[in-house]
């Protein structure tokens, strides 16, 4: 009896997929507004191989080519689906992490053999005399999507009324980054009402 | 002399645009708590996955190496991929090469059947070849079972196979885990059961019913790696939209063999250490059913302690 039910646990025992499967080269952008909304945006290159099953199975009808209608299932599936983890993006303001009420400017589309998604993350922050100092990593932390991302060619950008100094360094010793792997490449940013 | 002028009056003309925005190091902790209130009323927070928090493994160094090394290993062989579908042969040894290399570090990530391998060979006594056996057959059916779904579904229903796929992932991975925990508790259960019979009977009699048996080893191997493997499944679709179809089983083997000798080098390592410890065991003499117990113990702990700790690094 006892061998019946050790080989029923080792049959169920086996499909553990922590690790990556999926791999996705990130870019991004940083906007602010006058208002001191600050706009992160980002660009999600998939790698060839997940690029090419998700091309084939969103192309419903077969056809070859991808209608609008077929890619808004990358968005459901692929954006959509990453809001409760606001889309990968933690950005860190005092020691709460932001969420993104929502994103706008989305596209996808097929560059080269590749399927690339962008799309615009909003923080409603408000703009002060003293400095507000934000950090922002970009990260799936449940492993499943390795998302690289050179922070060192992020464009910062912001209108004559807001001051902006940043750098890049690694998480490591950030009590409230914990659960992010200590060499993660993040942005730390200060801004101010000039 | 022109072109100097234009370039720079450009740089000028970027300066006065952004000189606001500067590349420059501060210090993050010169806060003033004053800044907490630039965060807009309507705003919401977003919390951080608790089990995220807890998993050190995927958060150290070695691991992101491991997974670094993967991407490249992964892009090298869509581009030999890529070449063999534009009609270039020379690759094809190359391809398989990686293939092997991309499997061997794929399977050295959680989930490949390693602490059910050296948690076995703890709890149970067995031979090198026990090692090889149980390492190769669990991820060849492992990937067999992959080669053998992609096809059907590639030819039945194309549309289904990935979306299928991922949609069950979190359900299954959760599933699985749990299930990792109740077999080390089994385990561990069986330890001290056999402990205990030992007491009643002679050594000879105990070291015989915790002996591998080749049987006993097959049915591991087949209902383990029943589930297809995620990692093959990826790269045989790639070769079947290619219309690489003989590459998708060649590659599939190989990344399969990949992952075997990873398997193989765990179990046959947890071999030796056993019989090690059976060997300093019994020179103690009066404590060898004590000892045996403890390691079969510690196979079952392991093999408990593997599931918890990939069970909170899931997401969802």
């Amino acid at each position: 009896m006892l061998k019946q039910v050790i080989w029923i646990c080792f049959f169920f025992s086996i499909s553990l997929y922590a690790h990556p499967h999926i791999f996705a080269t990130v870019s991004l952008s940083i906007e602010f507004e006058p208002s001191g909304e600050m706009i992160v945006k980002n660009r999600w290159a998939f790698d060839e191989l997940y690029s090419a099953a998700k091309l084939d199975v969103i192309d419903l009808n077969q056809d070859g080519k991808i209608n609008s209608k077929e890619w808004l299932e990358v968005e459901r599936t692929v954006v959509q689906s990453a809001k409760q983890y606001n889309y990968y993006n933690y950005l860190l303001v005092g020691s709460k992490f932001m969420a993104s009420e929502n994103y706008s400017n989305y596209e996808a589309k097929k560059e080269g053999s590749l399927l690339v998604l962008s799309f615009d993350l909003h923080y409603n922050l408000n703009l002060q005399n003293e400095y507000t100092i934000v950090t922002l990593a970009v990260k799936d932390l449940s492993n499943y999507i390795n998302m690289s991302v050179d922070m060192n060619n992020v464009k910062v950008q912001a209108p004559s009324n807001i001051e902006v100094e940043y750098f890049v360094d690694v998480l490591k010793g950030l009590t409230l980054y914990k659960a992010f792997p200590p060499t993660t490449e993040a942005l730390f940013l200060r801004y101010r009402k000039k | 002399m022109n072109q100097k002028i234009i370039l720079l009056l450009f740089v000028l003309l970027v300066t006065v645009s952004f000189g606001n925005v500067s590349q420059k190091r501060f210090n993050v902790n010169s806060m003033p708590e004053s800044n907490t209130e630039t965060i807009a009323e309507n705003s919401t927070s977003v919390e951080i996955p608790i089990q995220a928090q807890n998993s050190f493994f995927v958060k150290s160094n070695a691991w992101q190496k491991l997974v670094s090394l993967q991407k490249d290993l992964r892009d090298q062989l869509t581009a030999y991929l890529t070449a063999m579908k534009k009609g270039d042969s020379h690759v094809i040894a190359l391809f398989l090469l990686m293939c092997f290399i991309y499997g061997l570090v794929h399977a050295l990530g959680p989930g490949h059947g390693k602490s059910v391998v050296a948690g076995y060979f703890l709890a149970r006594r067995g031979k090198w070849m026990h090692g090889v056996g149980l390492g190769v057959s669990i991820t060849m059916i492992h990937t067999l079972s992959a080669v053998i779904l992609l096809f059907i579904l590639f030819f039945l229903a194309r549309a289904m196979v990935f979306s299928s796929f991922e949609s069950s992932r979190m359900m299954i991975e959760k599933a699985s885990y749990l299930l990792v925990v109740l077999t080390g508790l089994i385990l561990i259960g069986v330890s001290i059961f056999n402990w205990k019979n030992t007491k009643k009977t002679n050594l000879s009699d105990s070291v015989n019913e915790t002996q591998a048996s080749w049987k006993e080893l097959l049915g591991i191997a087949f209902i383990t790696g029943i589930v297809p493997c995620p990692a093959v499944a990826l790269v045989v679709l790639f070769c079947l939209l290619q219309g690489l179809f003989g590459m998708a089983l060649l590659g599939a083997m190989a990344i399969g063999l990949g992952m075997g000798f990873t398997n193989i080098l765990f179990g046959v390592g947890t071999i030796f250490l056993r019989q090690g410890i059976d060997h300093g065991a019994h020179k103690l003499g009066f404590l060898t059913q004590n000892i045996n117990m403890m390691v079969s113990l510690c196979g079952g702990i392991l093999v408990s302690m593997t599931g918890l700790l990939l069970f909170f690094s899931v997401q969802g």
